[in-house]
Parts: structure tokens; sequence; C-alpha cells
């Protein structure tokens, strides 16, 4: 099927790579579908593409390369709506912002996708310590303190 | 806003399941029980605001730095994650 994006244009991708999020993202149920695409520039970086509106995009970064200190746990209720059953199947991924040219990732609501059956959420964690808005260095170099 | 006194192990329903729970007061913080289907997602209303706001900031400035630079004819397009079937 054909996905119009604004940042890589018009790209053909097949109907088993698009994720549906039945509940959409936080605070913005309207987006349902969405492909994650590899970034052909930084090897790290993640799109979060809408595939309805060519204009909602969101950058984000695997989990995992936050490390070790960034724990996400996935709630029954979560577990259910990616209808997971083996933890494997999960990825996640952190949405970054960037505010007055400084990159922040939002850590208290990762992008958890069931990578076998190709469904999303976005859930909010209950760890108190995990901000929205924490500084990373760079895309690909996230810091977090070690405090 | 309608507004109900409850006491301690009292509660209240909205529709036909989701049943709110006074589940202990201790000075001026209460502690509340929430039983909805599990298709109701239930965030305490600031984090869930805060992380909309991220969204919605984070998008925003995705879309105007596409304004200022559009992918050009030609340039190298991204790859698209797969499903991971179980073999």
């Amino acid at each position: 099927m054909l996905i119009r994006t604004h940042r890589f244009g018009d790209l053909d991708v097949a109907e088993e790579s698009v994720i549906h999020f039945p509940e959409g993202l936080v605070g913005l149920s309207q987006f349902k579908r969405f492909v994650l695409l590899e970034d052909p520039e930084s090897p790290d970086l993640i799109w979060l593409q809408s595939a309805d509106e060519p204009r909602f995009v969101l950058a984000t970064i695997r989990a995992s390369k936050l490390g070790q200190m960034y724990a996400v746990e996935i709630q029954d209720e979560d577990r259910k709506t990616l209808n997971l059953k083996d933890p494997e199947e999960a990825e996640a991924f952190v949405v970054l912002n960037r505010v007055e040219g400084k990159f922040y990732a939002n850590l208290r609501g990762p992008v958890i996708v069931n990578i076998a059956e190709m469904l999303g959420k976005q859930i909010v964690l209950t760890n108190p310590a995990y901000g929205v808005r924490h500084p990373v260095d760079a895309v690909g170099q996230p810091h977090l303190a070690t405090s | 806003m309608l507004v109900l006194s409850r006491q301690l192990d009292e509660s209240i329903m909205i529709g036909d399941d989701i049943v709110i729970t006074v589940v202990d007061i201790r000075g001026d913080k209460v502690r509340l029980g929430i039983a909805a289907p599990t298709k109701i997602p239930v965030h305490r209303q600031e984090v869930y605001e805060l992380i909309q706001r991220e969204n919605m900031q984070a998008a925003f400035v995705e879309a105007q730095q596409g304004d200022a630079a559009p992918a050009p004819a030609g340039a190298p397009k991204p790859a698209v994650l797969k499903p991971k079937k179980k073999s």
C-alpha cells in the first residue's frame, strides 16, 4: 500500500508492516495506523509515521539504547491491548522531542509494539522517576543520570 | 459537575462497568480503587496530559522541520520495520 509522508515522500509499504494502535497514542486517539521507518542516515533513529496523516510523525529510539537503567514494565491491561503472550515479541520505543535545539526523551510514555502481531500502544509507566522530558545528548547517545 | 459524598469503602458507578471505591482516607489524601474494563485506559490526569502535550509538541516540531527541508527527489528512502513471525 502507498503511504504518503511529508519527510520521505511516498512510500510503498507492505500491508503486514502497518502497525495498528487500537487506542491511538495518549491524547491522540485519532491516529490508529502507523509504520516504523528506520532513518537512512541516523542508524538509531526510527520514525513512527502515521499511515493516514503525512505530517504526523514522531522521532523515536529503541528503549534498549537507554541501557539497563531504563526498565519498561508492561501492565496486564496493556498486555491485553497488545495481545502480548511472549515478552520476546514486545519492542519498546521512546519518543524524542526537540526543544530549542536540544533533544529530550519521553521516558514516561514509551510506545510498545507487539512485533509478531503488529499491534501498538503508548503505555504510561507508573514509575515517577521517569520524566516526560529527559535530556539526551544526541540521537543514539542518550545519557541517563546515574545518580 | 456532579458532586457526591462517599465514606470509606463506599463506591460510585459510572455506566454499567466502571466502579470507583474509596479505599483509604488519610488527612488530605484519598486513595481510590478503580475497576474498569481493560479497554478503558485509566491514568492520573496530570501524567496523561503531560504525555499528550509532549506527543503533540514533538509531532509539531517534526512537521515544522519537514517544512524547512522537504524530502528531495532521489533522497534515500527509509527501511520499513517488518513483523517478526514466529518460526
